[in-house]
């Protein structure tokens, strides 16, 4: 009488439960098809972060100059004021520029001192001066402009 | 034991320490990118780990699948493979854990199509496709009766208990070793493995002595 197995027995058998060679051979063909497909990615990938850490830099400086731009406009335009004074008008070269060294005292009085004239220029319509804070940091500049030489009025606009 | 049962068993035998080395330098290589060398890793693991999910997965085209998705994955994080563990050991652990996961996914499926009997006859017929590819000496030597009992008797285990059963009885690794890639304690896996034999014993108790 055939004696039965055992559980052991059983196992040992188990591990001849293996594929052919045309297996291994296929397996073998597919895996190395995989591996290349992952490396030819993983150097895709690579190549494409190194692109973006590169191409990263001048958009980030171009962003930093862009960024201090529009800053030194948000600043300037929150310093800008619109003032309008009306005021009797002779010559108009002459009073134009008498006014602006008016202005310039009133901003000196004002300001305690805290604004200085940078320069002075008279035209036909318009006079123009610029003023600078006495630390040196923040300026802005002045327009006079004359609305109508026969009305006598005189608008001014501050930068 | 004849020729092809030695051979099977020093396969699956632990890797000794010259091996180990040679090992560490062909992972080296195919860190560096040198396909080759992964190559070799392949060729010296892909039975032992192809036996192991087909033991888990009883099913061959599936395990011939897991194989080949673990071998790849290994590749892609072999940067992230620090040589403190074997690397057979990182490789089982990828291995196993795939498969796990992919159990996990056939059971949900199985459970929403409610087709129990279909899954009885696909695997059959798996069965009966990995005893058409194995040689011609090997089947000789398996009744193959006796093999199917065992495959089913397997199959009614849990899918740690199977794991743990394959690894230590048909893969030959030691308790540390599947410790350390079923991320448990050695205590568990030796009460795991007391369990699942004691349960195929009793689901083989008419074809066994």
């Amino acid at each position: 009488m055939k004696e039965k197995p055992t559980l052991d027995d059983l196992f040992q058998s188990k591990k001849l439960d293996l594929p052919d060679d045309d297996f291994w051979n296929s397996f073998q063909d597919r895996v190395k098809g995989q591996t290349m497909a992952a490396l030819s990615q993983r150097s895709k990938t690579a190549r494409i972060r190194k692109a973006g850490v590169y191409g990263f830099v001048p958009v980030l400086v171009l962003a930093m100059v862009g960024w201090s731009m529009v800053q030194m406009q948000v600043n300037s335009g929150n310093q800008a004021t619109l003032a309008t004074t009306s005021a009797p008008m002779g010559k108009n070269s002459t009073s134009l520029s008498e006014l602006s060294l008016a202005l310039q005292d009133d901003y000196s009085l004002d300001r305690e001192g805290a604004l200085q004239l940078a320069s002075l220029e008279s035209f036909d319509s318009f006079a123009s001066s610029s003023f600078q804070a006495a630390g040196g940091g923040e300026s802005f500049s002045q327009r006079i402009l004359s609305h109508s030489q026969d009305s006598g009025s005189l608008s001014q606009y501050t930068f | 034991m004849d020729n092809s049962v030695e051979s099977a068993v020093n396969a699956g035998s632990l890797v000794s320490s010259d091996a180990e080395e040679d090992v560490l330098s062909l992972v080296q290589r195919a860190k560096k990118g040198d396909l080759s060398a992964f190559d070799s890793l392949i060729v010296r693991y892909r039975q032992r780990l192809y036996s192991v999910i087909y033991n888990m997965t009883m099913n061959a085209e599936d395990a011939a699948d897991l194989s080949q998705e673990s071998f790849v994955k290994a590749f892609r994080s072999l940067a992230k493979f620090q040589e403190k563990s074997s690397f057979y050991t990182w490789l089982y652990r990828i291995g196993v854990n795939l498969t796990l996961t992919h159990l996990k996914k056939r059971k949900i499926r199985q459970f929403f199509s409610f087709d129990q009997a279909s899954e009885d006859g696909g695997m059959s017929k798996d069965l009966e496709a990995v005893s058409s590819t194995s040689n011609t000496s090997v089947k000789k030597a398996l009744n193959n009766e006796l093999h199917e009992k065992l495959n089913e008797a397997l199959s009614k285990l849990s899918d740690k208990h199977r794991t743990i059963v394959v690894l230590f009885e048909i893969d030959g690794l030691g308790h540390k070793e599947i410790a350390n890639i079923m991320k448990c304690t050695e205590g568990t896996v030796r009460s795991r493995l007391f369990y699942a034999k004691q349960q195929l014993q009793s689901y083989l108790a008419d074809y066994l002595n």
